[in-house]
């Protein structure tokens, strides 16, 4: 059995506010009911948007990526919870702003995070041509994610999203 | 785990001295002197079998300093720096004529082939003998097929104490290698700079490193003979490590007798012929008259050897490993740990031979099967050595032992050299308890072609990989065009560990790449110098398919099966030998969770038939990477959802993560071979302490008794005995 959770709009240190916010509409959210519980998996949308600028043209992405939590009970007494954070772009869809080609991703995440009232997720996903042949080059965006969670029973509350070109230096 | 860099001196030395009493500990157990039981009665340990945390012994005790883990002295480097030494490929041992064996090998161990016992060896009086092959005697420990898949080639090799290497095989020239002259003696070393491992520090395939790799193809099957030269004085092991020993084939499609079971290992002076038949699964059933191209080996001509099986069951990068009860950790920590190339039709190690079959993945052209120039075995795991800087492990810490060091090929920090073109690095974690997550440091994209043994049915273009437990492996393109000469990039591992239980959290490239974290291990590990464009053009190429998963739609799913994976364990069995207690262990079938005994019969899938099983994390919020011998599976669901398998996963697989308080649900067909086999959590911690259980395949009795004798291994020669208990609905 399944039940809803109206989200409430989280109050992230102004640094963390994104140009780009995809807001989580309420009751997007769905979540098990197991009552006694004290950890709960929840699973929502996130509308992304951003530009990942760059050669050969720069790409802007719109478009819904799930995002689903997994939060585990610290492993030792005193020890910190863990929430896995699973994060599906293969919906997003990026079009190029010079020749107006769609790009995609195939990029799936599943990572393993410190569970707290707030956290920053940065990852790196590739992207390429729809068109384009398995092995041909791909470039790399990066999405950010801040995630909002009730720490007493782990559920995500609100997330938002951007999408922006890396500064990795090498 | 480790203190920081900034730790007080007297922190420093408290938390070695503490490293010291357990490092005593640690051996006494180890050589037997003290059991498990009698550290108990001693109030070292809890009853739980953890390490009661009494400050001087352990690094978690409180302190004067601190009342959290204090953590543990960081292995010194004695001035060496990171990327400074190039990266070995691996040796590749040499592969001969059967007849190059002596003595010949045979189908069932012969007895009567005896020799003088060392009385250093526990349990042996002088004038007793033993059996020359440690194998257990008798039909149903001989090799199965042994005519049919007569051997074609042989590999031998010894396990024995640390030595200069003077025969070093790269398989390839020395431009290939970072510029490494094999000529020059190899020094048993993590970096020249530091300190030579002694003979009973490091434990390895003929004593030497780089690690050794096994090069095999389909249709050629390979007698692999094993001998031990480890010290026969089980004291003699440089403070842990257990002399006896069992090489698991990971994750070979071979008979019982050749998985390399826990039980059935073998001393000093022994040998053990592993008979590796190198089939396709499906052989005796499917394609029986090797009529199809992409069934087969590849020839020496360059064409295809057609073998009987399904082609889709064709698997291409396996690793080979120490498997030995209760210390199968240790040992393989200690160096007994190797790869497994398997070549095909499919996977031919040629990238220039177009015949419609060969996929032609990034390899070389000059042989026709096996080329390494652009294929490249990537062994990572993490070390600690102390003072000396000596090899060190640490038993007690039932949750997993993390190392503080990364080492590639057991290389510390190397780098390597590239050209401007694309490779195929065959990446194994061969670490004891930690998972990697890898990208490379800028960001660019990668291709995953295989997940474990097998080839993926679509290539997955990615910039981090997911995370990698303990004996995965993942087949990665990555393509060097990219790159300017002179320019460097560097692998990274992004997985932060807080301790052995499993990930602490997954970092962003640029927080890993920036060095902060409190795991030593995470960050750059892997240095790719980027030197010349290739002097000839690449010609491999990355299909849009691979090698999709056989189709068991038409296979009815004959059973269901749950394994949970959990602690507070407990033993039904009381058997010496064979049972065990430890924190961990398996439910089977929603019963209690039991700690292992290789005497116990859990499951006996019927020969032929498909099963559906789902391994489950009993909480705790550890991670547990679990493997299956023997038949590869294909995952099903992920936590009760089909749509949360990722991509990479839709492979067939051996070693499945659960994820903290997750599931997965696996399908496999159980055919072609008999025996018993294994299922266990491969953090090898885990595996030690209990979290391992037997399986068998049921043929009803015939040609095998059901269920089969434990194999009792002894100098003087191995006995069998009724199993001690066999589960309700194993059979």
């Amino acid at each position: 059995m399944k039940t809803h959770r109206t989200l409430s709009t989280p109050a992230f240190p102004r640094a963390l506010v994104l140009a780009s916010v995809g807001l989580v509409s309420a009751g997007a959210i769905a979540q098990t009911a197991a009552a006694p519980a004290p950890m709960v998996p929840t699973s929502t949308v996130v509308t992304i948007s951003g530009t990942v600028e760059g050669l050969p043209e720069s790409v802007l992405f719109t478009g819904p990526v799930q995002v689903s939590t997994r939060p585990a009970p610290g492993r030792i007494a005193g020890a910190m919870a863990h929430v896995v954070v699973s994060i599906d772009l293969r919906q997003l869809s990026g079009r190029g702003l010079s020749t107006g080609k769609t790009y995609v991703s195939s990029a799936q995440a599943d990572l393993t995070r410190v569970l707290g009232a707030s956290d920053l997720i940065e990852i790196t996903f590739p992207f390429f041509t729809s068109s384009a042949a398995p092995a041909s080059p791909a470039r790399t965006g990066l999405a950010t994610f801040v995630l909002a969670y009730d720490v007493t029973t782990g559920a995500l509350t609100a997330a938002v999203a951007t999408v922006a070109a890396p500064n990795l230096p090498n | 785990m480790y203190l920081p860099r900034n730790a007080s001196k007297a922190r420093v030395r408290e938390a070695e001295n503490a490293r010291k009493n357990r490092a005593e500990i640690v051996k006494a157990f180890c050589d037997g002197q003290v059991s498990r039981r009698d550290l108990i009665r001693m109030g070292l340990m809890s009853a739980a079998g953890t390490l009661v945390m009494t400050n001087g012994l352990s690094v978690f005790a409180p302190s004067a300093y601190a009342s959290i883990p204090t953590g543990a002295p960081r292995s010194p480097l004695f001035g060496v720096q990171p990327f400074t030494q190039p990266m070995p490929r691996f040796d590749v041992l040499p592969r001969n004529p059967v007849s190059a064996l002596t003595p010949a090998p045979v189908a069932q161990v012969d007895e009567t082939k005896r020799h003088a016992l060392d009385p250093r060896l526990e349990g042996v009086r002088p004038g007793d003998t033993g059996p020359n092959e440690g194998r257990p005697p008798g039909p149903i420990w001989a090799h199965q097929e042994f005519t049919r898949f007569a051997p074609q080639v042989s590999i031998e090799a010894t396990q024995e104490g640390a030595k200069l290497n003077t025969a070093y095989n790269p398989g390839v020239t020395s431009d290939f290698n970072s510029g490494i002259d094999a000529a020059a003696s190899f020094r048993p070393t993590f970096h020249p700079g530091l300190p030579d491992q002694g003979p009973l520090a490091l434990w390895t395939f003929n004593g030497t490193i780089p690690p050794k790799l096994m090069m095999v193809r389909y249709g050629e099957p390979l007698l692999f003979r094993h001998r031990n030269n480890l010290p026969f004085d089980v004291t003699q092991n440089g403070g842990f490590g257990r002399h006896t020993i069992s090489i698991h084939e990971h994750n070979g499609h071979h008979g019982a007798e050749n998985d390399g079971f826990t039980g059935a290992f073998f001393f000093p002076g022994q040998f053990y012929d592993y008979h590796y038949p190198i089939v396709l699964g499906g052989w005796r059933t499917i394609n029986t008259a090797a009529t199809d191209p992409r069934a087969g080996g590849p020839a020496d001509s360059g064409g295809i050897n057609k073998v009987p099986g399904d082609w889709r069951e064709t698997m291409s990068t396996h690793w080979f490993h120490d498997h030995m009860f209760s210390f199968t950790a240790q040992n393989v920590y200690k160096g007994m740990a190797g790869m497994f190339n398997i070549y095909s039709s499919l996977d031919r190690g040629n990238e220039a031979i177009n015949d419609g079959v060969n996929l032609r993945l990034p390899s070389g052209t000059a042989k026709s099967f096996g080329n390494l120039e652009y294929d490249v075995n990537l062994m990572l795991a993490d070390k600690a050595w102390d003072a000396n800087g000596q090899l060190f492990f640490d038993i007690f810490n039932f949750d997993g032992f993390l190392g503080d060091q990364m080492t590639v090929n057991l290389a510390y920090k190397p780098f390597f050299e590239v050209e401007r073109r694309k490779y195929r690095f065959r990446i194994l974690n061969a670490a004891v308890s930690r998972f990697f997550k890898l990208a490379l440091s800028d960001g660019s994209a990668m291709i995953q072609i295989a997940n474990d043994g097998n080839l993926l049915p679509q290539p997955v273009i990615l910039t981090e990989t997911d995370e990698m437990g303990i004996a995965e492996r993942y087949d990665l393109v990555i393509d060097f065009s990219r790159y300017s000469i002179g320019s460097k990039v560097w692998m990274v591992n992004l997985t932060q560990h807080e301790d052995g239980t499993g990930p602490a959290a997954d970092l962003s490239i640029a927080a890993a790449v920036a060095g902060n974290s409190s795991d030593p291990a995470v960050g750059k590990f892997l240095e790719f110098r980027i030197v010349r464009d290739p002097a000839v053009a690449d010609q491999s190429q990355v299909l849009a398919t691979l090698i999709p998963n056989p189709d068991l739609s038409a296979v009815p799913v004959a059973r269901t099966r749950t394994f949970k994976f959990g602690d507070g364990a407990s033993q039904t069995t009381r058997d010496p030998v064979t049972s065990f207690r430890g924190p961990w262990g398996i439910g089977t079938n929603g019963g209690e969770v039991l700690d292992a005994d290789f005497g116990r019969g859990s499951a006996a899938p019927r020969v032929g038939t498909r099963e559906t099983w789902t391994l489950i994390n009993d909480g705790g919020g550890w991670d547990h990477p679990i493997h299956i011998h023997f038949e590869e599976g294909q995952i099903l669901a992920r936590n009760g959802s089909t749509n949360a398998v990722p991509a990479a996963e839709k492979g067939r697989k051996d070693v499945y993560r659960l994820r903290p308080d997750g599931s997965v649900t696996i399908t496999m067909q159980f055919r072609d071979w008999g025996g018993m086999f294994m299922e266990h959590c491969h953090n090898t911690v885990h595996e030690d302490n209990a979290m391992l259980l037997r399986w068998e395949i049921d043929d009803n009795g015939a040609p095998f008794v059901r269920p089969l004798p434990t194999p009792i291994s002894k100098p003087q020669g191995v006995t069998f005995q009724p199993p001690d208990d066999v589960l309700p609905g194993a059979l």
